[in-house]
């Protein structure tokens, strides 16, 4: 009768856990009471944890200066992470926690386009707040030729309920395809993209501004990182046919810089380009031994270019001092976190109460003139930003300490003294 | 000779007694789970989970029969889980009109639920004529190359699928009118509650519970059929039951249509619940997955399976996931600086994979034969143990 | 000639014509695609040998494998860690690092794995067939938890200190690294075919192999031979670890799913429990994967490599060099 004992005991054991998963969190006290916001994010890659920072830090600052109209912001961030990379079914879990707290009044996030697709069907009905720091497929917002969907039939016929701080892809692409083609003078090109919903968007909007533009694209390639570790033969085909550079869509947890080290294996030293999703350590790590002339884009403003985030970047690094903790989209977050919490003041002084989801739904679609630390935001009705600036970076390798110390670029973790350069930037709300 | 026949005997009526006892327990659960959580936390996310679970309840049941039943390792379930979503998905959304058949159909969740049922067995079918003659874990490669070919077949076709876009915005199951009268809805006569698939996790739950209900019983009669009794024997014995006149392509051939079945209804209600069928959800961990809660649950075993699924469902999507949250807030409660609680969170991040890989080598060791074993098999596995030893106690004599 | 071998030799013999004809056609490309094929076959044909010789002694199939390969590398590169190796060059330094940390690494992974069989296999080797399956799978996440908790989800980097040295002969391109590779996994393999036919304890693990009851009456150790199978095998993937990151510099804690995978894919396709098989059937792998690369499409590999698969059991049930074992 153990082993019938030892069942039983595990399945009260089970059962306990259950109610306890089921009631977690618990409140603060403060004098009206406490509004919480979320956050998901794949906390389990350094770059998620660095947005998840953003937000504690906005957090924090907006407390201790006594919080929101009275109300204590109580932050909690969700992992979309499963099994150690970002998962559209985890984010759906997630949000559907938030949506079942009705303390929830908001959330920062997604980070991953992948993601914002499956949650935005669920939040919209609900009327529920997301604001995301990182994303930027297009079609998220867009009704544009080359989507699979239309953003209206996302939101299910519902008002918008999604906005982001960054630009889109179709930016973040065409800039790098203009500065390749005009700039660094590459009138043939390869493209790898690694299988993913940003990878595949971002490379195809390199690809059409390129080959508007005039350029060839020698051959468009595509990988998943669990089936291919040997690039070489890839690589080999875009030198055969003609390319001299190489252009990939995909971000670093895809291990998308490894070609860029085994570019150097097969003997072939062409400039390699991306967007936001290789301007990381890790991806200076991955290029290891072929870190310089690795160009990406970022779809915002470099912050320390803008004199308004420098206070907040150098607060920032004080109370969070890892060395990983800051990172390309923080202040991106801290933006959308202090948009989101201004919304809800705003419609808590309406509602002269706790508000509803609807009403900061309906007070964050109002946002005009948001003065954030990268610059002032306004917001189209699809929820797409203002500020259309996309800044190009290229690792530059053996650094001096003073001029890594001022970059605001990342470093690679192993080769500390090959960091991300600012190189130039487009606005794309200013026409040419 | 008289007292075997007993034993015999008395061990259907207990295995009657354990099933009917699970079963009872099971359906009790199912009915006061969803009122009672919706009491307790004031919201709907546990009927969600436990429709999420259904789905792999479902696809358990499934897999038992092809794995548990006949004996038949399949490494690659999740393609034709994959195959019956895609048949749901791409017929009840727009997606096809972005491709070159250049036209939406919407057709009804209700009759796509068994097509794809039959597509999926018709994959089944399929994949098993040419190679069901392999022998052992031959099988289960081919299964498993099939199941990785088949998400990135889903993938490589973006024309007609999306590709990594995915199909998203699927149509969600509506009832036919005179079930939605006037007594239900909002109008002044309603009796029941708006039974709407659309945002209420409550009908998707109460759907997945009828599917489960109908699996188990179907499964359970072909079990005990003819069909089910030759399973068995080529379980046991493969050569021993082609001497007895069994036609083994035929009956394997079957288990993997009915097996592949399952998944495919499986699949269908994943689309219409989750409204997006994406490659990457039907990895090779899923098959994996699935393979687990079976061998868990305790192979064979219908009422065994269910409870495996469920209880790795629960530690997989549950237990696991939340673990940092349930250690945040108890480092909390017990006043630990927010410094310290952080870090403990992310430790218990962090240690995700060992606790998961810790738990079920743990449940192995300690239940070989899963939570719930067929008793069917392990009296007979304990007989012949027995015999063998009473035919050595004679030997002996003999000698 | 039966039917299902005329299809697999009309199979081979098309694929033969057309790589054949890309031969003629790009000479260049085909030797240098043909290289990159050989070096990655050789790294899967160093951890398809575990598979297929764990396989042949219990028919278990070690999920866990793949995970022992990856955490060879991750070892390796915390023992480098010691030395001062330079990555600028090849120095003396990092000769005698290389030549202590390799048998190193190996005899560490093959104590691992001793143990994981110890505690995870052993325990379970009369028990129903697919409970130790369930455990190696455990132990598959297990381990990946092991290297995710020591260096998260990021890439690790693995020190780069063998010569730099490349040449370009004729247009096709290589360097020390690929010879490298090739050498010493054929050395490996070379040294495993004579430990299994010439010594006691291979030919004890051959018996066990084709009957375990029988070869316990024969007075051999079962549980001693089986735990020797699982060390060799784990010598041999800490090697390919060593190799893998030598030769590529980085890995990452889930590499060893899918590597595993496919090697134990590499494994069948020679004929599981084969053992010049298995070291085949990883090079082809690698070549096909190198050529569908090339000539096909990357995002098409995994639909040939498994497509081939499918069809070289439904042509050959039992792998390309396994033998007709009689039904009982």
């Amino acid at each position: 009768m153990v082993r019938a004992r030892g069942l039983i005991v595990l399945t009260t054991a089970t059962l306990v856990a259950f109610a306890c998963g089921g009631t977690t969190g618990g409140g603060g006290g403060a004098s009206k009471g406490t509004i919480k916001i979320g956050s998901d994010l794949p906390v389990c890659t350094i770059g998620g944890q660095a947005v998840s920072n953003g937000v504690q830090f906005a957090v924090n600052q907006k407390n201790a200066a006594g919080g929101v109209e009275g109300y204590t912001i109580q932050y909690q961030s969700f992992d979309d992470c499963r099994q150690g990379a970002y998962s559209a079914d985890a984010g759906v879990d997630n949000v559907r926690k938030m949506l079942d707290d009705n303390k929830f009044l908001g959330m920062v996030g997604p980070y991953n386009s992948a993601v914002a697709k499956a949650e935005i069907p669920i939040a919209a009905p609900k009327h529920f707040v997301m604001i995301s720091p990182a994303n930027t497929n297009p079609c998220l917002t867009k009704d544009i030729a080359g989507c699979a969907y239309h953003p209206q039939d996302l939101r299910a016929g519902n008002a918008n309920n999604y906005w982001r701080v960054v630009t889109t892809d179709d930016y973040q692409g065409p800039a790098m395809a203009t500065y390749a083609y005009k700039t660094l003078g590459i009138k043939n090109i390869g493209i790898l993209d690694d299988s993913t919903v940003f990878g595949v968007g971002i490379a195809g909007s390199f690809e059409q501004q390129f080959k508007s533009l005039g350029g060839t694209v020698a051959k468009h390639s595509e990988y998943k990182k669990e089936q291919t570790s040997d690039f070489k033969s890839i690589l080999l085909g875009f030198k055969n046919a003609g390319a001299l550079g190489v252009y990939v869509g995909g971000t670093d947890d895809q291990n998308i810089c490894i070609p860029r080290k085994q570019m150097k294996d097969i003997g072939w030293d062409a400039p390699f380009m991306g967007g936001d999703g290789i301007e990381t350590s890790d991806c200076v790590d991955q290029a290891s031994g072929n870190e310089p002339n690795i160009y990406a884009t970022s779809a915002g403003a470099d912050a320390t270019k803008v004199d308004g985030a420098k206070q907040a970047i150098a607060d920032f690094r004080k109370a969070f001092s890892g060395p990983n903790d800051f990172g390309g989209y923080t202040m991106q977050a801290y933006d959308a976190a202090n948009a989101l919490m201004a919304a809800i003041g705003r419609a808590v002084k309406n509602a002269n109460g706790t508000p509803s989801r609807e009403q900061v739904r309906a007070e964050m679609a109002k946002t005009t003139g948001f003065k954030g630390v990268i610059g002032t935001y306004d917001f189209d009705k699809n929820g797409d930003t203002s500020l259309k600036i996309v800044s190009i970076y290229v690792v530059t390798g053996s650094l001096s300490d003073a001029a890594i110390k001022d970059s605001t670029g990342v470093c690679g973790s192993k080769t500390k003294n090959a960091c991300f350069v600012w190189k130039t930037q487009f606005d794309f709300a200013k026409p040419a | 000779m008289s007292t075997s026949v007993f034993t015999r005997l008395h061990l259907r009526d207990r295995i009657r007694d354990r099933d009917t006892a699970v079963y009872s327990i099971l359906l009790i659960l199912a009915l006061v789970f969803p009122m009672a959580s919706i009491y307790a936390t004031d919201g709907t996310a546990l009927v969600s989970q436990a429709t999420r679970a259904g789905t792999f309840v479902l696809l358990a049941i499934g897999l038992n029969v092809v794995v548990g039943f006949a004996g038949l390792l399949d490494l690659g379930y999740a393609a034709f889980y994959a195959i019956g979503a895609y048949s749901y998905a791409l017929f009840a959304s727009t997606q096809l009109a972005s491709s070159p058949a250049h036209h939406a159909f919407h057709l009804p969740f209700w009759l796509m639920l068994f097509v794809a049922l039959f597509v999926a067995a018709a994959a089944g079918a399929v994949l098993g004529f040419p190679t069901l003659r392999l022998r052992g874990d031959y099988l289960a490669i081919v299964t498993l190359g099939f199941g990785e070919i088949v998400p990135q077949l889903f993938y490589n076709f973006d024309q007609w699928t999306g590709g990594i876009n995915a199909v998203g915005g699927i149509d969600q199951p509506t009832l036919p009118a005179w079930i939605q009268g006037p007594w239900s809805g909002d109008g002044p006569f309603q009796v029941v509650r708006n039974f709407n698939f659309g945002g209420d996790p409550v009908a998707f739950y109460v759907l997945i519970c009828i599917l489960i209900a109908a699996a188990i019983i179907l499964v359970n009669n072909l079990y005990r059929s003819r069909l089910g009794r030759a399973w068995m024997a080529i379980r046991e014995d493969e050569v021993a039951a082609a001497a007895m006149g069994i036609n083994t392509v035929t009956t394997k051939l079957l288990a993997f249509g009915i097996g592949a079945s399952f998944s495919g209804f499986a699949g269908a209600f994943y689309g219409a619940n989750v409204s997006l069928v994406s490659p990457d959800s039907f990895l090779f961990i899923v098959s994996i997955t699935v393979l687990v809660m079976v061998v868990l649950g305790g192979m064979g075993n219908i009422s065994g399976v269910i409870i495996g699924a469920l209880v790795l469902y629960y530690v997989v999507y549950y237990l696991i996931p939340g673990l940092p949250e349930n250690v945040r807030s108890l480092a909390n409660s017990i006043g630990l600086s927010s410094e310290t609680t952080r870090s403990l969170a992310d430790a218990t991040q962090h240690l995700n994979y060992i606790i998961y890989g810790g738990i079920l080598v743990a449940m192995m060791l300690l239940r070989p034969q899963g939570l719930l074993p067929s008793r069917v098999r392990e009296q007979e596995l304990k007989h012949a143990a027995v015999q063998e030893e009473e035919a050595a106690v004679e030997m002996e004599h003999a000698t | 000639m039966s039917l299902p071998d005329f299809g697999f030799y009309v199979l081979c013999a098309t694929a033969i014509v057309l790589l054949a004809a890309q031969a003629v056609i790009h000479p260049g490309e085909f030797v240098q695609v043909f290289i990159f094929g050989l070096t990655q076959g050789s790294i899967y044909a160093l951890v398809a040998l575990g598979y297929t010789m764990v396989y042949g002694i219990i028919e278990l199939i070690n999920f866990a494998h793949g995970d022992v390969f990856t955490l060879g590398a991750y070892v390796g590169s915390a023992i480098l860690g010691f030395f001062a190796i330079s990555e600028g060059g090849f120095t003396t330094v990092n000769l005698i690092a290389l030549l202590l940390v390799f048998p190193a690494v190996m005899l560490v992974m093959g104590g691992i794995n001793v143990a994981i069989e110890r505690v995870a296999y052993r325990p379970l080797r009369n028990a129903p067939r697919l409970a130790p399956l369930i455990t190696a799978i455990g132990m598959s996440f297990f381990l990946e938890g092991v290297m995710f908790l020591w260096h998260g989800p990021a890439t690790v980097h693995f020190p780069d200190i063998l010569p730099k040295a490349a040449t370009t002969v004729a247009g096709v391109f290589f360097g020390f690294k690929d010879v490298f590779v090739v050498v010493v996994a054929a050395i490996l393999v070379a040294l495993l075919a004579i430990f299994i036919n010439r010594t006691k304890l291979g030919k004890a693990m051959r018996a066990t192999a084709q009957d375990r009851d029988a070869a316990q009456l024969m007075g051999i150790d079962i549980n001693r031979t089986i735990a020797a199978t699982f060390f060799i095998g784990a010598l041999l993937a800490g090697a390919g670890g060593m190799i893998w990151g030598l030769y590529y510099n980085t890995v990452y804690y889930q590499l060893g799913f899918r590597s595993g995978l496919i090697a134990f894919t590499a494994a069948v396709f020679g004929g599981i429990g084969n053992i010049p098989g298995a070291a085949l059937g990883g090079l082809i792998i690698g070549l096909i994967a190198a050529f569908s690369d090339s000539y096909i499409g990357s995002k098409w590999t995994q639909v040939v490599v498994f497509g081939i698969l499918i069809g070289v059991l439904v042509f050959r049930p039992t792998g390309l060099l396994g033998m007709r074992v009689p039904e009982k």
